[in-house]
C-alpha cells in the first residue's frame, strides 16, 4: 500500500481565520477514508485543497508522490462529488458524464466516449438515463450521475462532500450501501466528508476527526469509537461521560482515578504520565439496575434517575450519583417496560474497570 | 499555442488584480470617458463666458452663477420642484392601490399584471406623450366627447398648462413608483396582518399600523425614483406644457439648443445635478436600488 | 387568493390600468381612422400606414436608428457581460464606488447626460453624427446590460464552475462551456432590453445628433413640432409595438428557469 494523497504540514487561512492548521495526513491507495467533524471544522477546506480549488498557504500536498501545490484543479487526478451535486443544468446526463472525458481524451471518437460514459453510468445503474436533463432526475439519481461523472475519469482519488445530506433517510441508507459497493468495484481512493459519525463509521476503512482546523485523531472506526484520544473526539463520537482527577493507588495494587467530587473509579490503564488523568466512558457500557440485584461490577455507585429518554432500541438514563456527578447510561430495551425506571428511582450504576478509556487531554 | 495559453492562465491565477483590471477596463474606460469626464467639462464650461451668437469665450468667470441667484431662476427651480413633488404624490396615490391590488389579490396572474405595468415603459415615451397631446387637445377625445354629450360648449383648456404637465409626468413615471411599492408589499408577511387582526386591529388600523410602516422602504424608493427624473424632465413640459410651463430641464435645453448659451446652460445643469445627487447619494448609500424594475426581471 | 378584493380597490386598480393603456389605445385607434380629430369614427383606413412606407425621410431615419441601435446593443451587451462577470466574481476596494459611478447614467436626468456628452464631443472636436450618437447610447445602455446580466449571474451556482474545473476544464474552457451557456438567457434579455432603450431614446440623442443624423424619434419629434398629422399616429403605433414585441421576447427568455 502506498499513499495516494499526502498532506505535509499544510496550513490554510481565510483572512484572519485559520481554516487548517499544520495538517499532516496520509491516505492509502484504494481506501475509503472519511473526514468528520462539526461544520466549520475545516473538512470541506481539506477536500478543496486536495481538489485544487484552493491552494495551501504553507506546507505541501502530494498526490501519487508528486507535489501538486502549483497544479491547477483541472490538471489533478482527483475529482469531487459536490454537496449539491453541481450537475450542469444545460447538459443532459450523458453530456454531464462526458464533460470531463471530452477534455481528458482529446481526439477520442464519439463511440469511444459513448462507451466509456455508458460504462460509468452502468456502474451507478443509470444506463438508460443518458438523455434526461438533470432537472428531471430525483435527488438520488442526481447523486449517482455526479458519482459517475467523477468515476469516468478514473481519478486517483474521488472526494465526496456530504453527498447524502440532501437525501431523505431511506434513500440515504440505500446510497450508503451503493457508494460502498461502487468503491469496492472501482478500487479508487474515496475521501468522504461528513458531520455524521455513524455514516462515516459504517462505511470507512479509516477516518479522521477534525475540529477547529486540526485533526484530532486518525484511525479505523473501532479505534476511534472505543479509544478516542481526546475529549473532543470522545464527545463527538457520543461518549459523553468524562471524568477528570488524580491517580490513586488502590490497596490491591490496581490503579484508580479520584475526582474532585470524591468519586473513585477503578481503571485498567497504565497512566501515561503525571499525576492526573482524564477518562471517557461510553454510555452503553454503563449498566443501571436496582440496588438489590447485586451484579458484580468493579465500579458501582448509588444514585437517582434524573430523566429517561426512550430511543426505541435503547433507553437512555441520566443518573445523578451521590457525589452529584451526572452520568449518562444507555441500556438496550429488550421487552416492553422491562427495566423501565422512572425519574426519582434509586438505582445503582455500574461498569467494569476495563470499560474506561484514557484521554490524552 | 497551448503552452502560451497555459502560461497566460498561470500568470492570471497568480495575479488576480490583473484579471480584475482586464475585465473592468473597457467599461471603466467607457464610463469615465463618456460620463465622468463630460461632467467635468460641464463644470469647466459653467465658468466660461458666453459670447455673441452662441460663441464661447474661454475666459473664466463667475457670471453664470451670479445669474442663477436671480429670483426669477429661483422661481424656476421652485416650480420644477413643486411639479415633481405633485407628481410623486399623484404617483403614490395611483401606484399604491394598484400595487396593493396586484400584490394581495393578483393570485397567479401577479407576474403578468406586473409585466403589464412595466410594459409601456419600454416603448417610446415620445410617442406616448404625443398620444396624450391628442387626447388633451381642444379637438381631443375628452373635449369633443364632453361637447358631444353637451356638458360643455367650448373646449376646456387641458393642454399646454401645468395640469397637462403633471398628467404627463405622472403617466411617464408611474411604473417607477408602482414596482418598488409592489416589491415591498409582496415581501410583507401576511401573517403579520393576521396577527394584527387577531390582536383586535380593524382593517384601517391594520393598514395604518402594519402595512404602511412596513412598506415605507418601497414608498421611499418609489418617491426617489419618480422625483429624480421628474425634476429634470424636458420632453413632458416641452410637449404638454407648451410655452407657458417652464421647468429646469426644458430651460437648460432651450439655453443649449435654441439660444446656444452653453456656459449658463452648463451652470444650470450642474445645479440640477447637485440637486439630484443630494437626493440620490443618501438614498443609494442606504442601499436603495437605482432601478425600479431590476428585481422584476 | 383567500380573500376578495374590496370593490373600491378593484375599481381603482382597473382605472389606473386604463390610465396606463389609454394613450396606446387612442394612438392605435386614430392610426386606423380616417377622421383626424374628435371622437367620431370616420371609417377604417390603412392610408396613414401606406404613407409611412412611401416616406423617404422616415425610411432614412429608420436606417439611422438601426445603424445606431444595433452596434450599441452589440457593444453594450458585450461590455455588460464582461463587467457583470468582474463585479460578481471579484471583491476589490472601491467596488461600491465603482457601482455608484456605473449607476450615474441610469439615474441622472437625461438632459444632464445629453449636455455633458455634447460638450465632450465639442471639447474633443469630434463632429456630431452617427458615431457620437452610438458613443452616447453605449454609455447609458452599459449600466442597464450590466445590471441585467449581473442579476442573472447571481442566480448561477458557483460550484458549477468549480465542478467544471475539477473535471478538467481550465478557466477559459469553463467560461466557454459552462458560464456563458448558463448566462445566455441573461445576455439575450439584456440585449433585447437595451435595444428599445437605445432605439427610443430621444433626449440624449437630441443633443448629440448634429444636423445630418436624425434618428426615428428625432424625426417623430420634428413631425410633432410641425403640426399634428395622423401619420404620426400610425408611425407611433409601429414604433411602440415593434420594440414591445422584442421586450416581451426578452422578458420571456430571462424568466426561463436555469
Amino acid at each position: 500500500m502506498s499513499a495516494t494523497v499526502e498532506f505535509r504540514h499544510v496550513t490554510k487561512r481565510f483572512g484572519d481565520i485559520l481554516a487548517l492548521q499544520d495538517i499532516s495526513l496520509c491516505l492509502e491507495n484504494g481506501e475509503f477514508f472519511s473526514v468528520i467533524g462539526p461544520s466549520g471544522c475545516g473538512k470541506t477546506t481539506l477536500l478543496k485543497l486536495i481538489g485544487g480549488l484552493l491552494t495551501p498557504d504553507a506546507g505541501e500536498i502530494l498526490i501519487d508522490g508528486k507535489v501538486v501545490n502549483d497544479i491547477p484543479s483541472y490538471r489533478r487526478s482527483s475529482n469531487i462529488v459536490f454537496q449539491n451535486y453541481a450537475l450542469f443544468p444545460h447538459l443532459n446526463v450523458f453530456e454531464n458524464v462526458a464533460f470531463g472525458l471530452r477534455l481528458q481524451m482529446t481526439g477520442a471518437t464519439a463511440s469511444e466516449l459513448r462507451h466509456k460514459a455508458d460504462k460509468a453510468l452502468g456502474v451507478v445503474r443509470l444506463e438508460d438515463f443518458g438523455d434526461r436533463m438533470p432537472g428531471q432526475l430525483s435527488g438520488g439519481q442526481q447523486q449517482r450521475v455526479a458519482v459517475a461523472r467523477a468515476l469516468v475519469l478514473r481519478p486517483k482519488v474521488i472526494m465526496l462532500d456530504e453527498p447524502l445530506a440532501a437525501l431523505d433517510r431511506k434513500l440515504r441508507k440505500e446510497m450508503q450501501a451503493e457508494l460502498r459497493r461502487i468503491h469496492q468495484e472501482v478500487g479508487i481512493t474515496f475521501v468522504y466528508v461528513t458531520h455524521d459519525h455513524e455514516v462515516a463509521m459504517s462505511m470507512s476503512d479509516r477516518l479522521a476527526v477534525m475540529d477547529h482546523g486540526i485533526i484530532e485523531q486518525v484511525g479505523d472506526p473501532d479505534t476511534i469509537y472505543h479509544r478516542p484520544q481526546t475529549r473532543f473526539v470522545a464527545e463527538f463520537m457520543g461518549a459523553s461521560n468524562i471524568f477528570e482527577g488524580e491517580i490513586a493507588e488502590q490497596t490491591d495494587g490496581a490503579r484508580a482515578l479520584r475526582t474532585a467530587s470524591g468519586l473513585t473509579i477503578d481503571v485498567d490503564i497504565d497512566p501515561s504520565s503525571g499525576k492526573t488523568m482524564c477518562l471517557s466512558l461510553r454510555p452503553e457500557l454503563i449498566d443501571v439496575y436496582t440496588p438489590d440485584l447485586g451484579i458484580p461490577h468493579q465500579n458501582q455507585y448509588q444514585g437517582e434517575i434524573v430523566s429517561r429518554i426512550f430511543l426505541g432500541n435503547a433507553v437512555e438514563y441520566v443518573v445523578r450519583l451521590e457525589t452529584d456527578d451526572i452520568i449518562l447510561s444507555r441500556v438496550p430495551s429488550r421487552q416492553l417496560r422491562q427495566s423501565a425506571y422512572k425519574p426519582g428511582d434509586r438505582v445503582t450504576a455500574g461498569w467494569n474497570r476495563d470499560c474506561c478509556n484514557e484521554l490524552k487531554h | 499555442m497551448t503552452s502560451l495559453r497555459n502560461r497566460l492562465l498561470l500568470y492570471l491565477r497568480r495575479h488576480e488584480r490583473v484579471k480584475i483590471g482586464v475585465l473592468l477596463a473597457p467599461t471603466t474606460f467607457w464610463v469615465v470617458a463618456f460620463t465622468l469626464l463630460p461632467i467635468l467639462i460641464v463644470l469647466y464650461y459653467s465658468f466660461l463666458t458666453s459670447g455673441l451668437w452662441g460663441m464661447v469665450v474661454h475666459e473664466l468667470t463667475l457670471d453664470n452663477y451670479r445669474e442663477i441667484i436671480d429670483p426669477l431662476f429661483f422661481k424656476l427651480f421652485l416650480r420644477s420642484f413643486l411639479l415633481a413633488a405633485v407628481t410623486v404624490v399623484l404617483c403614490l396615490a395611483a401606484g399604491y392601490p394598484l400595487a396593493y391590488w396586484i400584490a394581495f389579490y393578483g393570485g397567479r396572474y401577479k407576474p403578468f399584471l406586473v409585466f403589464l405595468v412595466i410594459l409601456p415603459f419600454w416603448s417610446s415615451y415620445l410617442v406616448r406623450l404625443y398620444a396624450w397631446m391628442t387626447i388633451l387637445s381642444d379637438h381631443g377625445i375628452i373635449n369633443s366627447g364632453l361637447q358631444l354629450i353637451g356638458l360643455i360648449s367650448e373646449p376646456i383648456p387641458l393642454l399646454h398648462n401645468e395640469f397637462a404637465v403633471v398628467v404627463g409626468l405622472t403617466y411617464t413615471y408611474l411604473p417607477m413608483m408602482t414596482l418598488p411599492l409592489y416589491a415591498s408589499l409582496e415581501r410583507l408577511d401576511r401573517r403579520l396582518l393576521d396577527a394584527a387582526a387577531d390582536l383586535g386591529a380593524a382593517p384601517a388600523t391594520q393598514f395604518a399600523r402594519v402595512t404602511l410602516p412596513l412598506t415605507r422602504g418601497g414608498i421611499i424608493s418609489g418617491s426617489v425614483l419618480v422625483f429624480v427624473p421628474a425634476i429634470g424632465e424636458f420632453l413632458v413640459p416641452d410637449l404638454l406644457g407648451g410655452a407657458k410651463v417652464m421647468m429646469i430641464g426644458k430651460f437648460i435645453t432651450m439655453k443649449f439648443v435654441g439660444l446656444r448659451d452653453w456656459p449658463l446652460g452648463s451652470a444650470f445643469s450642474l445645479l440640477l445635478m447637485v440637486l439630484v445627487l443630494l437626493v440620490l447619494v443618501p438614498y443609494l448609500r442606504a442601499g436603495g436600488s437605482p432601478k425600479a424594475f431590476e428585481e422584476q426581471l | 387568493m383567500n380573500r376578495r378584493s374590496p370593490p373600491a380597490l378593484t375599481i381603482a386598480a382597473i382605472l389606473v390600468f386604463c390610465f396606463i393603456y389609454a394613450p396606446l389605445m387612442v394612438l392605435v385607434a386614430y392610426s386606423l381612422n380616417t377622421a383626424e380629430y374628435g371622437v367620431g369614427w370616420g371609417g377604417f383606413t390603412l392610408e396613414w400606414y401606406r404613407r409611412i412606407f412611401e416616406d423617404r425621410d422616415i425610411q432614412r431615419s429608420l436606417g439611422v436608428s438601426l445603424l445606431v441601435s444595433i452596434p450599441t446593443v452589440l457593444v453594450s451587451t458585450a461590455l455588460g457581460t464582461v463587467n457583470a462577470f468582474a463585479l460578481y466574481r471579484f471583491q476589490f476596494r472601491g467596488k461600491d464606488f465603482y457601482k455608484f459611478m456605473l449607476y450615474i447614467p441610469l439615474v441622472m436626468p437625461s438632459v444632464v447626460i445629453g449636455i455633458s456628452q455634447l460638450l465632450l464631443f465639442v471639447f474633443i472636436k469630434k463632429e456630431l453624427g452617427i458615431l457620437t450618437i452610438i458613443f452616447a447610447h453605449i454609455s447609458f445602455t452599459v449600466p442597464l446590460t450590466t445590471l441585467v446580466i449581473l442579476g442573472r449571474m447571481q442566480r448561477i451556482d458557483r460550484t458549477l464552475e468549480d465542478a467544471a474545473m475539477d473535471l478538467g476544464a481550465d478557466e477559459i474552457t469553463t467560461v466557454r462551456r459552462v458560464t456563458l451557456p448558463l448566462l445566455k438567457p441573461g445576455i439575450y434579455a439584456a440585449a433585447l432590453l437595451a435595444f428599445p432603450w437605445s432605439f427610443n431614446d430621444f433626449v440624449i440623442t437630441y443633443f448629440v445628433a448634429g444636423v445630418g443624423a436624425s434618428t426615428l424619434p428625432i424625426r417623430v419629434y420634428s413631425m410633432i413640432r410641425l403640426g399634428v398629422s395622423p401619420m404620426v399616429n400610425a408611425l407611433g403605433t409601429l414604433i411602440v409595438l415593434i420594440p414591445l414585441l422584442l421586450v416581451v421576447a426578452g422578458i420571456l427568455l430571462e424568466r426561463r428557469k436555469i
